[in-house]
């Protein structure tokens, strides 16, 4: 056996897919060639992480038997026999759906912008609701890194420890406190801006009116673990960015008294930009952030120059 | 622990612990399948309840000395190609959060790094390659029970899983010279 049939052949073999003569041919020239050898060994140790990361991941959620149960019993299938036993041994449980609220997020951004113009009743809901509030604040974490979102119908600004944004007037201003800068864009380089600042949340806002098709939209109501009744509505969707497409997948609860979102989260990922070196060279990884909104306030008081765009002293001005 | 022939036996009599059963071995190796398919948790999850809605369902023509797993798989990959669409071709990429938030806190930061390298690097190989080391290992299943799922023979599994190692090797070195320049 060469080396060429060997490598070959030499994860079948790792493997034990291979039997009898096959497996005694490669077993032999890996005994005698060091070469194959040590690719054997290393490609058997890739093999181990690999099985171990794999096996380090996701796991189905908290009570899924039981989901799968509930499933069977509430789709009635064209077997008789068996739907007639499901529904004997289901009993009469009262269903009962256990929603994570680890958070929604800057689905006041992002979600309702995949909601809005849709022929849904509850996104036209929604988009009446948050019409007449006059005002939204609320936290968010996004990986370790806490945001703070300021937005009214005109203006909005999300500040982190890294900076600041202001959108209003069809313009962003994004301060960088340790470059002392401010950069001022607008249109798709406003764009190219916050992406340049990574700061996912802040380009939710931005990408608003690029939704590629159509979102997929699901909603159903559930109840909350503190027994209130929520409405919870899941998208996901694509959007166009600078030409490269960013995905979005977002839930939210609703109130149904009011419309109004109660929390949220969204996970939004980009691919590499591939406009510009410095920007390739900047996003060349593609990007996946997870942000998480807790307990949105609507029409509360706004403190005074929140909104202010003034360039502090000493700071550079950039426009672009 | 009961076999699975037995299970499916107790199954087949209306025996709902018995069910509920093969769903807690399956349900966390079938949802993380399903989620390097899907790329969403919530996809994954709403495939994963119906894979296991269709195999009770289908359980009365299952053959009882047939293994479980490929048969399961196989549904659970159907029913993911029927509802494909252009927007779940993202796969997994999206799910980095859910899947870090999942990890056990007690591993060691090394193999944290480690295994967040891997899967980083699996996202980027080709699906086939994915789904083909997916399911051999962490399932570990057989090039045959693969090719059935797969619709490919076993040889081309065998090619597709030789190969993905291959590019996921040359994906680690990568981003090991990138890390330590």
């Amino acid at each position: 056996m060469t080396c060429g049939q060997a490598l070959e052949q030499i994860q079948a073999f790792g493997d034990g897919e291979l039997q009898g003569e096959g497996q005694a041919l490669v077993r032999d020239h890996l005994r005698a060639c060091a070469a194959c050898r040590r690719v054997y060994d290393a490609r058997r140790s890739l093999v181990q992480g690999l099985a171990a990361a794999l096996a380090s991941e996701a796991s189905a959620p908290p009570r899924f038997a039981q989901s799968v149960w509930q499933r069977i019993v509430a789709q009635p299938t064209s077997a008789p026999r068996t739907a007639a036993r499901v529904r004997a041994l289901a009993g009469r449980r009262p269903v009962r759906v256990a929603v994570s609220l680890a958070g929604l997020a800057a689905v006041v951004l992002a979600l309702t912008w995949m909601l809005f113009g849709r022929e849904l009743a509850l996104a036209k809901a929604i988009d009446q609701a948050m019409r007449q509030v006059k005002s939204a604040h609320f936290t968010a974490v996004e990986g370790e890194r806490k945001i703070e979102v300021w937005a009214t119908p005109e203006a909005e600004r999300v500040a982190s420890d890294d900076g600041w944004m202001i959108a209003k007037g069809g313009q962003a201003y994004l301060f960088d406190p340790r470059a002392r800068r401010v950069t001022i864009t607008k249109g798709p380089l406003a764009q190219l801006q916050l992406l340049r600042g990574l700061n996912v949340l802040m380009l939710s806002a931005r990408v608003r009116g690029q939704v590629m098709g159509e979102p997929t939209v699901a909603k159903e109501t559930v109840t909350l673990p503190d027994g209130r009744r929520a409405i919870r509505i899941t998208a996901s969707g694509k959007a166009k960015v600078l030409g490269e497409t960013c995905h979005f997948r977002g839930v939210m609860l609703v109130d149904p008294a009011t419309n109004l979102i109660m929390s949220g989260e969204v996970t939004e990922t980009m691919p590499p930009i591939t406009m510009g070196e410095e920007v390739r060279q900047r996003s060349r990884v593609a990007r996946t952030t997870h942000v998480k909104v807790d307990a949105i306030k609507y029409d509360v008081q706004v403190p005074k120059g929140i909104f202010d765009t003034t360039v502090p002293r000493g700071w550079t001005v950039v426009r672009q | 622990m009961a076999s699975e022939r037995e299970l499916i036996g107790r199954c087949l009599s209306g025996d709902r612990a018995a069910f509920d059963e093969i769903v807690r071995r399956y349900q966390d190796s079938l949802f993380r399948h399903l989620l390097r398919l899907a790329g969403s948790h919530e996809q994954a999850e709403d495939l994963c309840q119906d894979a296991f809605v269709r195999f009770y369902r289908a359980l009365p023509s299952f053959d009882g000395t047939r293994a479980i797993a490929p048969f399961l798989f196989k549904i659970a990959t159907n029913l993911w190609r029927d509802g494909r669409r252009p927007r779940l071709t993202l796969v997994g990429e999206e799910e980095m959060e859910f899947l870090a938030a999942s990890r056990r806190p007690d591993q060691d930061i090394l193999d944290h790094l480690e295994r967040e390298a891997i899967l980083r690097a699996l996202r980027g190989l080709r699906p086939e390659y994915r789904e083909a080391l997916s399911l051999r290992y962490d399932q570990e299943l057989t090039y045959r029970e693969i090719g059935e799922i797969m619709e490919a023979s076993p040889g081309t599994v065998a090619t597709w899983l030789s190969r993905g190692l291959e590019a996921l090797r040359q994906a680690l070195e990568v981003c090991a010279k990138e890390a330590a320049r």
